[in-house]
């Protein structure tokens, strides 16, 4: 019975995953970006994020933009799964385009201080169901999952939409039965989290988590030698905040030190509080400004390529 | 300034992680049982228990080695201990004996749980009467898990040896197991030599029905522990670390009434999972609670909650100070003393102190009335007046239990009752949350009020018992918690 109810919550999951959400849509649309990408004009361009980036980059504008600048065409993917970091890219990255041989000329991956280190907090339940496959789950749950407890869950969500998605469907019930449910496990997340953060010495941009001193920064490395091993030229763009911030050196002397390259401009284009929708992200203006910025940018980076990658 | 027991190795050590790795809602616990159980099935008696000594071992062994050595020593002086008294004739010199294992476990309790509080306190009073600074002798040294649970089942069997209630165990195995047997060892129930030896000593057989019960028994478990209490603790925790500025007084009303459940569905959770696995092996554990929010007063309370704990408080502290023989102010002298200590049982702080004597107290203004209220067939309506009244001064007592200091269990207090009467949407959200997930478990306990019996699911029609643990499944899959904690009463 026990038995019989879980394979019918199984079943009713897997029927909701591919549409509970437009990051799930997303996320399912992540083969058929590959294929766009082996038959895309090049200069391939993949733009490699988070939500700063699907809030903070129109591909349709960057694409015309630099075509215009190049004086020929060029196809712009945006692969920008919500609330992941380098962690995560890197085994996204390699489940859905190395696996399927499907690679772009360039990757610009936007990023924020606490997206690149590898002490991000991780979702493995995610990770393992929407990010891997069969051929990194065993590397990823040995290297990402801290406890055996965390690598049960993991692997358990790699084959179970239920508990991949479970954070979804808990929070999707419980606003349904629970009034105030969202606004309530905010305030309570941040008052936790204020409560345990402890200053960082420094000032850095997040002080969420542990100074840069304590930061490393394997996985960003990883993802780097990945890219590259592929003959795919990274791109790291700092994305604007509403308050300067400044980039780990550490994190620098990573990028720099694997051969990828640092636009850093953070500073450029100056985007005002009016150029965020949420003190986070990117409005509709500062989506535009920050397009404009980042087609120049490319553009310039492109003309300078002798030869365009193959 | 570094103690000999640090040197000796018990000194707080960064490196080793202070969550308990076998704790009954991790995955590893639940494989480490796998193998436990299959062995179990193939092993012929006497090796069952002995599989059983080196499997509780290595469930302690697994948070921390080194704390092995603090059981080996209860178990090796209790055994012997046993043996000494029952093969004594003169009963001064069995007493001398008894009194060995009783000064052997609680100065093991009170120098690993109680020694540094009690050293800081007397600073804090040097400074605070006379303004003289010292630098107190602290040992800085880990609280071993679940110590104040093993000491208390130990020391009970040297007593009822010496007394008489049970005999001494002729098998250090098989006492060792009854020390250290994992289900109960680092949370309870407290059991009785007289329960449990027997049940360890004597071949065992499980049958369907000690199936049937155990799962009900794991899943209710679980349901409390993951569904109620870690999802009542986010909550909770967060309303108790709010400034002033961010939560009304309602909110903090509402983040009482969570700790309550929260603390409920801790406790019970790992009781009933201790329960639910113990039969599985065919051992049959006291139930350690029976629905306490519907008591009416302090003494049906104590009666339905932490069972195992308030039983041995009254057999082996309370009667011996003179119970109720004496009038009612020795009577309530005798329940100050015992509700005291054990307030300092539960912690060494002075929140659990206070708590204490607030208990303590509720006892004794509540005892003129004790007679009427548990004789009395009032109306429904009028037992549900008094069930919340009683809960609400239960909420109180949890205050003092859950406040980091006794200045933020008054400030809540405070605020509470007199200062502050606003809410924010953190109490729709909080009373939400307990009535959708803590709700249905209350109704289970109704309709088990009513059938006057703990397990009556397990007897109910295929179809309803299979309802309910659809449910309960449902509930476990998709309300996991949102922050994980740990089970409360492993610090105790």
């Amino acid at each position: 019975m026990l038995a019989g109810t879980g394979i019918l919550l199984e079943i009713i999951a897997r029927i909701l995953a591919p549409t509970l959400d437009y990051d799930r849509v997303h996320i399912h649309a992540f083969p058929e970006i590959a294929e766009e990408i082996k038959v895309g004009e090049s200069p391939r361009i993949m733009i490699l994020g988070n939500s700063l980036l699907l809030h903070g980059v129109d591909e349709t504008l960057l694409q015309e933009n630099i075509s215009t600048a190049l004086s020929r065409p060029c196809s712009v993917s945006k692969v920008t799964p919500v609330a992941t970091a380098a962690r995560d890219w890197h085994y996204l990255y390699d489940t859905y385009f190395t696996q399927s041989q499907s690679h772009p000329d360039i990757v610009v991956i936007g990023f924020v201080g606490h997206h690149l280190p590898d002490q991000y907090e991780l979702k493995i339940r995610r990770l393992t169901r929407h990010f891997c496959s069969l051929d990194n789950l065993g590397s990823c749950l040995n290297e990402e999952g801290r406890t055996l407890d965390e690598r049960a869950i993991g692997f358990i969500s790699h084959f179970s939409a239920l508990f991949g998605d479970q954070r979804t469907h808990q929070w999707g019930v419980s606003s349904a039965t629970i009034p105030q449910f969202g606004p309530g496990v905010s305030r309570l997340n941040n008052i936790l989290d204020a409560a345990q953060t402890r200053p960082a010495p420094n000032g850095s941009d997040d002080p969420g988590i542990q100074a840069p001193s304590t930061r490393t920064y394997r996985k960003l490395a990883d993802l780097i030698k990945t890219l590259k091993a592929h003959g795919v030229k990274p791109y790291f763009i700092p994305m604007p905040q509403p308050e300067p911030w400044t980039v780990d050196p550490e994190a620098r002397a990573t990028i720099e030190e694997q051969g990828a390259t640092l636009i850093d401009r953070s500073v450029n284009p100056r985007m005002g509080r009016s150029d965020f929708s949420d003190g986070y992200h990117l409005g509709e203006t500062g989506k535009t400004r920050f397009t404009s910025f980042l087609a120049s940018v490319l553009s310039e980076e492109l003309s300078s390529m002798e030869t365009p990658a193959p | 300034m570094s103690s000999s027991l640090e040197i000796l190795g018990f000194g707080v050590d960064s490196s080793i992680p202070r969550v308990f790795p076998l704790a009954f809602n991790s995955y590893l616990f639940w494989i480490f049982f796998a193998a436990v159980i299959v062995l179990y099935r193939l092993l012929p008696h006497r090796g069952q228990n002995r599989m059983l000594l080196v499997a509780s071992y290595v469930f302690y062994g697994a948070w921390d080695a080194r704390f092995l050595i603090l059981i080996a020593i209860s178990t090796l002086i209790d055994f012997h201990v046993a043996q000494r008294v029952t093969k004594s004739r003169d009963r001064a010199i069995a007493k001398r004996w008894c009194a060995l294992s009783i000064t052997t476990n609680l100065g093991i309790l009170g120098i690993f749980k109680y020694f540094d509080f009690f050293t800081a306190s007397f600073a804090r009073l040097l400074k605070s009467l006379f303004s003289y600074e010292t630098d107190p002798v602290t040992l800085n040294i880990i609280l071993p898990v679940g110590i104040s649970f093993y000491t208390f089942q130990t020391l009970s069997y040297t007593i009822d040896v010496y007394r008489g209630h049970t005999k001494a165990a002729t098998s250090l195995p098989d006492f060792a197991l009854y020390v250290a047997f994992f289900p109960q060892l680092v949370a309870g129930p407290i059991e009785r030599s007289h329960r449990l030896l027997p049940q360890i000593i004597n071949p065992r057989r499980t049958s369907r029905d000690h199936f049937a019960k155990g799962l009900y028994l794991v899943i209710s478990g679980l349901f409390a522990k993951i569904v109620i209490a870690d999802n009542m603790a986010f909550i909770c925790n967060g309303i108790f670390a709010a400034s002033d500025d961010q939560v009304g007084g309602i909110d903090r009303l509402v983040g009482v009434y969570a700790f309550a459940f929260q603390i409920y569905g801790d406790f019970y959770g790992y009781s009933a999972i201790a329960r639910g696995i113990a039969l599985w092996m065919g051992i049959e554990l006291m139930a350690n609670f029976r629905m306490p929010y519907f008591a009416r007063s302090p003494a049906d309370f104590w009666k339905r909650w932490h069972i195992s704990l308030s039983s041995w408080l009254r057999d082996y502290l309370y009667i011996p100070l003179g119970g109720n023989r004496g009038g009612h102010w020795k009577t309530c002298r005798n329940l100050m003393i015992t509700m005291l200590l054990g307030g300092l049982w539960h912690g060494a702080g002075w929140t659990f102190v206070l708590w204490g004597l607030y208990q303590g107290i509720l006892l004794c203004a509540y005892r003129p009335f004790e007679g009427r209220i548990r004789d009395s067939q009032p109306s429904i309506v009028r037992r549900l007046v008094e069930t919340f009244l009683f809960f609400n001064l239960v909420c109180i007592g949890w205050l003092l239990f859950r406040a980091e200091s006794a200045a933020q269990a008054w400030n809540f207090f405070n605020t509470i009752l007199f200062s502050d009467f606003s809410a924010t949407f953190l109490t729709p959200y909080g009373l939400g949350s307990i009535l959708y997930l803590a709700g249905p478990f209350l109704l289970l306990e109704i309709w088990l009020a009513r059938r006057n019996d703990l397990l009556a699911l397990t007897t109910v029609p295929w179809g309803w018992r299979s309802a309910a643990y659809a449910y309960a499944l449902f509930m476990l899959v998709v309300h996991q918690p949102l922050r994980t904690s740990e089970f409360i009463y492993f610090q105790f």
